[in-house]
């Protein structure tokens, strides 16, 4: 791993007291806890106003993948990687087609889950349960993506001074602390900081580049001659796969529990359709930046391989750093940007697993338990699956780790139950489950057998959007047979 | 404006969002992109302020709430 610390000893003081701040934040959120109640501890009582709930979604929407993965696949794929703009604005489209409703609905008949929604309308145990199940392998395997992701930046940023698994370890145990003592209440206020933190994170290193090395406009020309393939549209079928990336970020992400919590928890319509409107241009602020700096990069650093430009961004911070010093600070902020980002997705999807295991299966399992401890139950989980992932993000070897990584394809099967169940009557709850069973099953085959005899992306379309149209096929034939047999 | 419409609108706007229509190799750079990625950077910004102003002017149509109230 890299020798030379991005983060010198008075970094690591601004990383320590941002840490610290966490905690702090964690303990606030507790002493403003109104009640013993699991609407309280996961929806923080319902009342999240426009500015947390526009920067709790902006931090939890964006990763540590949106600052160091993006850049590291626009460096590879030129300016094909434009389309990661629509991918993330296509999920507030997603949004403004079900959130409505669905908030509506919540506030009606107090739903805490997305798997509660499922419940109230279809009324199946089996699809809640298998709805439930599929969300927790899903976030499960954010979780374990993010931790691993959270402890390479931590030793490439300490230059190994503070190893993989010290990084992985610390930021989980600070985690899992200020989440068990406030729930969402803390974890969206913590989520302030850290969208404030990614915003100007993003601004910054915009910014830098501008100034230091003349923008994309001055570079054109040496890009054009570095990559002239970069100015090659892309083919047929790289369309087809521009078009299935979208459409899987629209129906898988869009599902993704903590997005739903948050829509459960806004204070009043007014509040989420506000902070949804803003949402829609941050990719513009964001996701366009690192798009940017993954560009400049190939003419600052060209021919990386496939494993340095994974790091690209830390490359640039570095070389700004070094050609600046004065630029210290941006990379010093930038670094705590992108360890922010990742907690804060973290710690999101950390409660909405904790939320499906007490809400959806230990009190269905286990019912007439009080809300104090049905709370208790999912503090206690979350330690239980914090401590599970710790140890699978250290333990699971990559080759392992590539074959049962599957998140989007699993959650964009949730996406007709709610898409269909909220704005169509009559829907076959037989046809929704199947379609649900069926829709999953092609979808992780194809994840599992893709590259041997079949091939992982037919025709260029991912395999969860053709589980996705299996999905819908069925529950169209189960629909029509149902109907014609009133 | 029915929901159906609203849904297939955005959808026929998503699908414009993809540089279709770029075939050929072109050398001509807009502002340091090439002219099929400014077209993709044009119509993401167009999109975003499409969802903006549906989520503004369609929200109660979205949230059905005279079409629960009809039963």
């Amino acid at each position: 791993m890299a020798e030379v610390p991005l983060l010198g000893p008075g970094g690591l003081a601004v990383l320590g007291l941002y840490l610290v701040g966490l905690l702090v934040i964690g303990w606030l959120g507790r002493r403003a806890q109104q009640e013993q109640t699991l609407a309280d501890f996961y929806l923080a009582g319902r009342g999240i106003g426009v500015f947390v709930l526009f920067l709790t979604l902006y931090a939890t929407q964006y990763s540590g993948n949106t600052l160091i993965g993006f850049a590291g696949r626009t460096y590879r794929q030129g300016f094909e990687a434009l389309a990661l703009l629509m991918l993330m604005m296509i999920v507030i489209g997603a949004f403004a087609l079900f959130a409505p409703k669905l908030y509506r609905l919540s506030q009606e008949r107090g739903y805490l889950t997305i798997s509660d929604y499922v419940h109230d309308r279809f009324g199946s145990t089996a699809l809640t349960v298998s709805v439930s199940l599929a969300c927790i392998v899903a976030l499960g395997n954010y979780i374990l993506t993010n931790l691993k992701a959270i402890g390479f930046i931590v030793e490439v940023s300490t230059g190994g001074r503070i190893g993989f698994a010290e990084g992985v370890i610390v930021l989980a145990v600070i985690m899992v602390i200020y989440e068990t003592l406030g729930g969402l209440r803390s974890v969206a206020w913590t989520d302030v900081i850290q969208g404030i933190l990614l915003l100007i994170g993003c601004a910054c290193i915009f910014v830098a580049i501008q100034v230091e090395y003349g923008g994309l406009r001055t570079l054109a020309p040496e890009l054009q001659a570095l990559r002239p393939d970069f100015w090659t549209p892309p083919d047929a079928d790289a369309k087809r796969g521009w078009l299935s990336t979208i459409l899987l970020s629209a129906f898988a992400i869009s599902m993704y529990p903590h997005a739903i919590q948050r829509i459960y928890a806004a204070r009043s319509a007014r509040t989420l359709r506000r902070s949804l409107q803003w949402m829609a241009f941050m990719p513009l602020v964001t996701t366009f930046f690192i798009v940017i700096v993954g560009l400049i990069a190939v003419v600052q650093f060209p021919e990386l391989s496939r494993a340095e430009s994974e790091e690209v961004t830390l490359l640039v911070l570095g070389d700004l750093a070094a050609r600046v010093p004065a630029l210290s600070i941006v990379l010093v902020v930038f670094l705590c940007a992108a360890i922010a980002a990742i907690m804060s997705t973290v710690d999101s999807a950390l409660l909405a697993l904790s939320a499906l295991f007490t809400q959806d299966l230990y009190r269905r399992a286990r019912p007439g338990q009080s809300q104090r401890h049905l709370t208790r139950v999912g503090k206690s989980f979350s330690w239980v699956a914090m401590v599970l992932c710790v140890y699978l993000a250290l333990t699971v070897p990559e080759t392992i780790w590539r074959i049962i990584e599957i998140k989007l394809e699993l959650l964009c099967q949730v996406a007709p139950a709610v898409f269909l169940g909220l704005h169509m009557k009559r829907l076959s709850t037989r046809g929704v489950l199947v379609g649900f069973l069926l829709g999953t099953g092609l979808a992780v085959g194809f994840m599992l057998l893709g590259g041997t005899w079949l091939p992982s992306r037919p025709w260029g379309i991912h395999a969860g959007l053709w589980g996705l149209m299996l999905n819908l096929a069925t529950i169209a034939a189960f629909t029509l047979a149902e109907r014609q047999q009133v | 404006m029915t929901r159906l419409r609203l849904a297939l609108l955005s959808l026929l706007i998503v699908l414009l969002t993809v540089p279709w229509f770029y075939i050929e190799p072109d050398d001509a750079t807009v502002l340091g992109f090439p002219s099929w990625g400014m077209y993709a950077v044009v119509t993401a910004a167009l999109y975003a302020a499409f969802v903006a102003w549906a989520l503004g002017q369609y929200w109660t149509l979205m949230a059905g709430e005279a079409e629960d109230a009809d039963g």
